[in-house]
């Protein structure tokens, strides 16, 4: 119903514009150097920038919070917070470049940790604290434990509970072991953030590398296919889990403590630095990296529809900008929930425009197994 | 000392040159298969029964001494039921029936009180999270009202997965060890459950409260773990479903019981189902923790019922044996090679379990062994792991071994006989 | 607990490491050649201007020319192939109405099947090893059942019984090792032919399985399902070794980021073996599993993921992964026979010689495959 909505509210040129499923095989094909040029431009020029500044940001956080460790105060947590809120919104802008290093060796959930269906992270993190094993305040063995008590959630419960946050201004028993084990996991984050920046030129490499020798990507055309796929699969995952789990089945059924980052109250500022991480896919241009039009969106040859989907992309981000940084803040309000429901809506359409004018334009929506299968 | 040796390899040899010649038929090796199941579930009968008569004196007459006394017979009694849990696998009677008194893990809140420090105060999968019935008459769960002012075995059959939440048990043995030791608040360090005899006491010396309903509770959980055992006990006996069933047709089933259960109780319980998840979260050895930190023995209790169905013997709790054809004999007689590896692997885990033994009643326990940080108890686990998975791998040769794909296989009768399939 | 964990994703196949298989193997792997006389076999389509596209049957020869295209129809599926016989069966793909018998070595429709009323065909079928029976899941849409139907192919192909498959969704089946029974895998999705017959109705509770059947009898014989935790991973497609050894493949219902294996050996008696790939080859899978296939030793097998562009391959004896090689919407699949050595075909028109243990792949020289999409299954005859 949402997407009816904005299909009809929104510009209707991509409606005209609309590409089937099936690559149009009136259409030329492309030649595999129009992807070579894309995958060069985003993996080896726009990315790597993006890593340093994620690895320079949990540097920092880790500074900071050794710092506030040293003299507790209420001044020094604010610090620590603001760094943990930096880390987290370059990270949020990552996140969605789901490949290689990325995800090697469960990487990206060692960052963080979600969603956790069984509420894993909570036991984990209540035995912790109970028992405050020396071991987790060590970073190198808090690398080697649970995935859910290194990452940015564990953080996140040290840095933003009030209870937490209190003991480690107080500095009591239980504030000291909190400050060094959230030092341990702010050390590790730098740790990981630094092996993953480390890695990515020689992923990148490989990618930009397409050909028929390689076993791993043949064409470039089949290498870009895992961008196109992150910025398709960036969006369903923003729908169905960072605004789906909290939405529940019904308004009765909604829950924000459901919600990514609740804790932080910063659930829906993750959506918004995520769009910023997804749009560079298409765009070519991250923030003060890349160059716009070098991104998937160079293979687009209708200007139109070109013009039509940043117009739509937008319009999502300005409504966003308009709603508040939690999706509980957002319940709060007395029609917080349709508001959040119609919001996903708007993801949703996103996602359709993204299968049918990206997909289809790009002839990288997928083939005739890919998209229909049994 | 040198001749004794030369003669034992002679006899070695000889008794395995024997068996080459002799296998026995699938339905002796299947008999004493069932004589071990039955004689494995009465000891537990027996041993559970001497947990009644010391649950009853704690709680006519609650001291150190008698609360003592029945902790250390719920102990014993853990030691022949563990060694039936390769019958769970493969026997579907027995893998229906056993979640009523092995079930694992529990949510002990619905049972009674916790620190919440630890155990936090609602989950959002169980609406019985902290139900905690000894201390309430009356119980409110997912809106229904249930009325527990008499805790009795068919109270705690009601409660038992009550909302379709497995981890709602509220019968069995573990139920009866949180009556006993209560929370594990130790973590990683040493020391099980430390709950004190006075939650048993009466009037005021009767500590967190219910003191009365707790026994209560702790009577009915052991009665109704009673009557579940003499219902399994006799399921082995002659003429029982268990038995008949395994006994049944050409072998075929019976003999592939056996082995599904080494094997998966190796692989699936123990050694294996290490997923990606479960690496990434560390689960779940993380999350089993026992009350009584006895997880140690359980561990090594499975690892030897594998083998005493493999090897056909039982040493039951009184000391006497019940042996007879095996399964040993029957993949001797056909591989001779494969059952000497198997046996060597079967005992390798034992060995490997009772290492852990060792270094639990050293006063290192389970939960220490494997806390992070501990690379010497990591490796002490891992080899007992290894070992089990090790097995597992010559207990799939068995299938091949024996025939039982020979016998599954073959052509039948009916092959091509339209009437067959009409 | 570093070296620990190293030892147990070792263990589990997930090392990151390619294993390498024992030396005979390699040996007897040889270099892709074009002189022996196999014939593939698929179904197939072809774009038709905007309208909807064609679809055929059609068969290639070992350096991937063309040799015959039969018009289907609708869209097929598998191939079964009745034993020391012309006959070859292309049943229509789920939710499927009609079964066409051809003649392999000119696509001639010998017999046609009709799927009744108040059944589906899923698109899998196979014959019994005397070529006298022929087996196709169905759906029994009504009351969410699946069967397997038996047809007898000396009486005209006579629609002569009808097994529960012992689950909801039945999908590929195969006969056993000696041919009395079959392994089914009944992928736990329920569809309707009102609701479009594809749309799953039931994805919250769904209950996959891998059911053996007697095939003279219908009776149960084995029957295993994952973990509740994992009820969500349809398990679609399997291939059995010689020896025995169920391989299958599973897709995913959930979310894109759950950790869930997509790849299971089954040995009938135990209990399903799930086996994973290293993360960076694990997330390419996409979740989805196309087809499954043994090669000629029955030691590798291998899997292909459409949506990934991949095909990995693993080790049935060690249950170890053992390599991937990417394969642009790439999923039929058939071995040939050399070890380790399979022929993939992909729905843009590709067909490949892959070697996974040199981990090599070498494109069919003809060009004349590539006019067509080839669709999920590939099946290999010799001639």
């Amino acid at each position: 119903m949402s997407i009816q909505f904005w299909r009809n509210t929104l510009l209707s040129t991509t409606a005209a514009m609309f590409v089937g499923f099936s690559a149009p095989v009136a259409q030329a094909d492309i030649p595999d150097e129009n992807y070579q040029a894309i995958l060069s431009h985003l993996l080896t020029e726009v990315v790597p920038p993006k890593l340093d500044a994620f690895h320079d940001a949990t540097s920092d956080l880790a500074d900071t919070i050794g710092e506030f460790c040293r003299d507790t105060d209420t001044d020094g947590l604010k610090d620590v917070q603001g760094a943990f809120h930096s880390a987290m919104d370059i990270w949020q802008e990552i996140q969605p470049w789901r490949m290689g290093p990325m995800v090697a060796n469960g990487r990206d959930q060692h960052i963080e940790y979600w969603p956790d269906k069984h509420g894993t992270a909570k036991r984990q993190f209540r035995k912790l604290v109970f028992n405050k094993p020396a071991v987790y305040t060590d970073p190198i063995k808090l690398s080697e434990g649970s995935a859910a008590l290194q990452g940015f959630p564990a953080l996140e419960e040290v840095l933003f509970d009030d209870k937490h946050a209190k003991q480690l201004i107080n500095a009591d028993e239980d504030g000291i072991y909190l400050c060094q084990y959230g030092t341990a996991i702010a050390t590790n984050l730098q740790t990981i953030s630094g092996e993953l920046r480390d890695e990515w030129p020689e992923f990148a490499q490989a990618m930009s590398n397409a050909g028929p020798d390689s076993m791993d990507y043949p064409t470039a055309k089949f290498a870009a296919t895992d961008l196109y796929r992150a910025l398709h699969e960036g969006l369903l995952i923003i729908s169905s889990q960072k605004l789906g789990r909290p939405l529940g089945e019904s308004e009765k059924d909604g829950k924000a403590s459901r919600a990514e980052s609740e804790t932080s109250k910063r659930s829906l500022r993750n959506v918004e630095h995520n769009l910023i991480g997804l749009f560079a896919i298409y765009d070519g241009k991250w923030g003060d990296v890349g160059e716009e039009g070098m991104g998937l969106a160079s293979l687009i040859d209708s200007s139109l529809l070109d013009r039509s989907f940043r117009l739509n992309w937008q319009t999502v981000q300005d409504r966003l900008s308009e709603l508040p940084t939690s999706v509980g803040e957002l319940l709060e309000q007395p029609d917080g929930y349709a508001k959040l429901s119609d919001f996903a809506g708007q993801i949703d359409f996103l996602t359709s425009l993204v299968e049918n004018d990206v997909g289809g334009n790009t002839k990288l929506g997928g083939g005739f197994n890919s998209l229909d299968g049994d | 000392m040198k001749i004794t040796k030369i003669l034992g390899t002679a006899a070695l040899v000889s008794t395995l040159g024997a068996q080459a010649y002799a296998a026995p038929s699938a339905k002796d090796v299947l008999t004493t298969y069932a004589d071990i199941a039955h004689a494995g579930y009465e000891d537990s009968l027996i041993t559970a029964k001497k947990l009644q008569v010391a649950v009853d004196a704690l709680v006519a007459a609650p001291s150190a001494e008698t609360f003592g006394a029945a902790k250390s017979a719920w102990l014993a009694s853990r030691s022949p039921y563990q060694q039936t849990e390769v019958y769970r696998f493969g026997n579907a009677i027995v893998d229906d029936w056993e979640g009523k008194v092995n079930a694992w893990p529990l949510d002990e809140g619905l049972i009674d009180y916790v620190e919440t420090g630890l155990y936090g105060e609602e989950s959002e999968e169980n609406p019985a999270y902290t139900a905690n019935v000894i201390a309430n008459p009356t119980l409110n769960i997912s809106g229904e009202t249930i009325d527990a002012s008499t805790i009795d075995a068919a109270l705690l059959e009601s409660l038992h997965e009550i909302d379709d939440v497995e981890s709602n048990v509220a019968t069995g043995y573990h139920a009866i060890e949180f009556l006993l030791w209560g929370q594990d608040l130790n973590g990683t360090n040493a020391g099980a459950g430390a709950r004190a005899w006075t939650d048993y006491a009466a009037g005021d010396a009767c500590t967190n409260g219910n003191c009365d309903r707790r026994g209560d509770y702790l009577k009915a959980a052991t009665e109704l773990m009673i009557s579940d055992l003499e219902w399994i006990t006799a399921q082995w006996a002659d003429g029982g479903e268990a038995r008949t069933t395994v006994l049944e047709g050409d072998g075929v089933p019976g003999l592939t019981a056996i082995v599904t259960g080494m094997g998966s109780l190796s692989y699936g319980e123990l050694g294996g189902e290490r997923t990606k998840l479960g690496l990434l979260l560390h689960d779940p050895e993380e999350e089993h923790d026992c009350f009584s930190d006895n997880t140690h023995n359980s561990h090594y209790f499975d690892a030897l019922g594998i083998q005493n169905v493999y090897l056909g013997r039982y040493t039951r709790v009184d000391g006497s044996v019940v042996d007879g054809a095996s399964l040993s004999d029957l993949v001797a007689a056909k591989n001779a090679a494969l059952d000497i590896e198997l046996r060597g692997k079967l005992a390798s885990s034992v060995l490997a379990g009772k290492a852990m033994v060792t270094r639990a009643e050293g006063g290192e326990a389970f939960d220490q062994l494997i806390a992070m940080g501990n690379d010497d108890g990591n490796a002490v686990v891992q080899t007992f792991v290894d070992a089990l998975v090790d097995q597992t791998k010559s207990i799939e040769q068995i299938i091949a071994a024996v025939g039982i794909d020979g016998i599954e296989f073959e052509g039948s009768d009916s092959l091509d006989n339209p009437a067959a399939v009409n | 607990m570093r070296h620990q964990r190293r030892e147990f994703l070792k263990l589990m196949g997930v090392g990151g490491a390619f294993t390498l298989l024992p030396l005979d193997i390699a040996r007897a792997a040889s270099q892709p050649t074009i002189e022996d006389r196999a014939v593939y076999i698929a179904a197939s389509a072809k774009d038709n201007a905007g309208e909807t596209d064609d679809y055929y049957v059609s068969a290639f020869n070992a350096s991937g020319r063309i040799l015959f295209e039969q018009a289907l129809p609708g869209r097929g599926h598998d191939i079964g192939l009745r034993p020391n016989h012309v006959d070859v069966a292309a049943v229509e793909r789920r939710p499927g109405l009609y079964g066409l018998i051809l003649d392999r070595h000119t696509g001639d429709v010998r017999a046609k099947l009709h799927c009744p009323e108040d059944r589906r065909f899923y698109g899998h079928a196979i014959y019994s090893n005397d070529g006298r029976f022929l087996y196709i899941t169905e759906n029994d849409f009504d009351h969410a059942r699946g069967v397997v139907s038996v047809w007898d192919a000396q009486d005209g192909y006579r629609r002569v019984a009808e097994f529960d498959s012992f689950g909801t969704g039945p999908h590929e089946l195969h006969l056993m090792p000696g041919g009395d029974q079959l392994v089914i895998a009944n992928g736990g999705l329920h569809t309707h032919p009102d609701q479009d017959g594809r749309t799953p109705l039931n994805i919250a509770s769904m209950e996959p399985n891998l059911s053996i059947i007697d095939r003279h009898s219908g009776t149960l014989i084995h029957q295993a399902a994952l973990k509740a935790d994992w009820h969500q991973l349809s398990i679609r497609h399997l291939d059995v070794a010689a020896n025995g050894t169920i391989a299958a493949g599973f897709q995913y219902q959930g979310e894109i980021t759950d950790q869930v294996p997509l790849v299971g050996i089954w040995r009938p008696g135990g209990e399903i073996r799930p086996i994973e790939a290293p993360d960076t080859v694990q997330y390419r899978m996409r979740q989805y599993c196309g087809s499954v296939r043994f090669d000629a030793s029955g030691e590798v097998f291998g899997i292909s993921c459409p949506r990934g562009g991949l095909v990995t391959f693993w080790n049935a004896k060690s249950n170890d992964f053992l390599t991937h090689i990417a394969a642009p919407d790439g999923c039929g699949l058939a071995a040939t026979d050399h070890a380790g050595e399979f022929v993939g075909t992909s729905g843009l028109g590709n067909s490949w010689r892959m070697d996974a243990i040199r981990r090599k792949r070498v494109e069919l020289p003809d060009d004349s495959h590539k006019s067509l999409h080839w669709d999920n299954h590939l099946r290999r005859i010799v001639a």
